[in-house]
């Protein structure tokens, strides 16, 4: 599981999501707290079919500290089965925070599923907010 | 009045998914630029070629067929790759792909333009790596061929209200999306195991709301939207290896279109245009250093073809004529090319196609071709290499 050592400073800590394809692609970021039944808390989303998330605040330290942050992006291939194919082996997502005790940290192997067909990718990220060790 | 007459009824199904006819001229859809000019120039079929989507996987690839080689090159390797995204690969998107500028995170609303040279970045070049005997002699022995292509879309633009049309779709796409990812995103992030999130994935990767599908379609019919215009153009050289040590020219081509497709009236959603008046105008060149004469002895074919095609299309229904000229050596010929074409969508991938008049091959004859296309799969829309 990726984490991320948010620290404890006053300063917000950023994210930004990287979708790189040639399909539309969307975007959502969350953070919830695992051991309470509160709802997740939307922190990002992709404004257009890049399923990039431009650089942002999510939140400070304190309020993340021991929550998790997911990122959910859903490709949508347009190609012929045979392009989709290659397209979902290239096509990548990367995922990076900042200004936390870690400073900037890239994470780039995000969960990803493909279709029996090819015609959907499911990139699916997850990191673990800890607080300073 | 022709000095003879043959009509030949060919009746011809061929199943072809994914796949070019590479040799013969009596093509009926012959003019069109090729895509993979390394391998329509050596007549191997595009089925085997590869796609390096980066220039490790090429060079992997090149060295694997190296390896299984005996003769100093490459055994057997064709592959086909557009080098832009692998200089520039952060620069790919879903807008550069579809040649309009990437909507401003600020500005949602803004007007979408249309980028009329965004097929250059789609520059494809192709390579293979062969043994084949492609000299028109007695002997059957095969040379070492290596061939090389380039292909490029110079020019092409849609109407105004393309751009428009298809970043509204792609919005509404990526708002719907965005309600799917919402209904599952917290129940995979609280997965008691990594089993569970896996099973819920695949689940959501291959759910198919109809939502999403139906706009999904809408907006793979707009990319199929003929443009107003385009200009394209291909190059392939090939040489080859005589014997041992010696490199010899083989064939040479060069190919360019330009198309023009002027709506005749939208369709019944009122946005994309089904009937279109087409207007072609294509040159062609071929050099073969190592041709078969009439007389069956080897010599050097260089030709020259000008001409075009005028259509109207329906619908299912298209209507055409064909004119190539050919000039040999630079003086006219005989061998010319007037066929009137005429093809009807039976189905959505059967095809129903009729060809009437002279040939390259056969000047001074009419012909008659009639035949039936049938391809697997539907119409679909190729993503750059």
């Amino acid at each position: 599981m990726d984490t991320y050592r948010v620290g404890n400073g006053a300063q917000q800590i950023n994210l930004a999501v990287d979708i790189n394809t040639l399909g539309l692609a969307a975007s959502r970021a969350i953070v919830l707290d695992l051991s309470s039944p509160a709802p997740a808390l939307t922190v990002g989303v992709s404004t257009n079919a890049t399923g990039d998330i431009q650089e942002r605040e999510i939140g400070i330290p304190d309020s993340l500290k021991n929550m998790r942050l997911s990122i959910l992006t859903k490709i949508d291939l347009i190609g012929d089965q045979a392009s989709n194919s290659a397209e979902s082996e290239r096509l990548t997502g990367i995922y990076s925070l900042n200004n936390g005790a870690e400073g900037f940290k890239m994470f780039d192997k995000p969960e990803k599923t493909v279709a029996a067909d090819f015609s959907s990718v499911v990139l699916f990220q997850i990191i673990d907010l800890i607080p300073e060790a | 009045m022709k000095s003879a007459i043959s009509c030949t009824f060919l009746f011809l199904m061929s199943v072809s998914a994914f796949s070019q006819s590479v040799d013969d001229e009596v093509k009926l859809s012959d003019l069109a630029v090729p895509t993979s000019p390394a391998f329509i120039i050596t007549d191997i079929s595009p089925s085997t070629f590869q796609t390096p989507t980066t220039p490790k996987s090429f060079i992997l690839g090149l060295v694997q067929s190296y390896e299984e080689s005996s003769d100093g090159l490459p055994q057997n390797y064709s592959a086909e790759f557009a080098p832009y995204w692998w200089l520039n690969p952060a620069k790919r998107n879903v807008y550069s792909f579809l040649g309009i500028e990437t909507p401003s995170s600020n500005s949602a609303d803004a007007v979408a333009k249309e980028n009329p040279f965004s097929g250059l970045k789609f520059t494809t070049v192709s390579l293979a790596f062969l043994r084949k005997d492609l000299v028109a002699d007695t002997l059957q022995n095969s040379q070492k061929i290596v061939s090389l292509g380039v292909r490029t879309t110079i020019l092409k633009f849609h109407n105004k209200k393309y751009t428009a049309a298809i970043k509204a779709k792609v919005q509404e796409w990526h708002a719907l999306t965005q309600v799917e990812i919402e209904a599952v995103q917290e129940k995979m992030t609280r997965a008691a195991s990594a089993a569970e999130r896996t099973e819920l994935l695949n689940e959501f990767t291959n759910f198919k709301p109809k939502t999403t599908a139906s706009k999904l379609k809408e907006i793979s019919e707009l990319i199929a939207q003929k443009p107003l215009f385009s200009w394209d153009i291909a190059g392939a050289f090939a040489t080859y290896g005589i014997g041992d040590s010696t490199w010899n020219a083989g064939r040479t081509g060069l190919w360019t279109t330009l198309a023009t497709y002027l709506p005749l009236g939208l369709g019944e959603d009122k946005q994309i245009p089904e009937n279109y008046f087409n207007l072609n105008l294509v040159v062609r060149y071929m050099r073969d250093n190592y041709h078969s004469s009439e007389e069956g002895r080897l010599s050097r074919a260089n030709n020259l073809d000008v001409g075009g095609k005028i259509a109207l299309e329906f619908n299912k229904l298209s209507i055409g004529y064909e004119a190539l000229f050919r000039y040999v050596d630079g003086k006219g010929s005989p061998q010319n090319r007037n066929v009137g074409i005429i093809n009807y969508r039976i189905a959505d991938n059967i095809y129903l196609n009729g060809a009437y008049g002279e040939n390259f091959d056969l000047p001074g004859k009419l012909v008659a071709l009639f035949g039936i296309t049938w391809g697997i799969g539907s119409e679909t829309i190729k993503l750059p290499k």
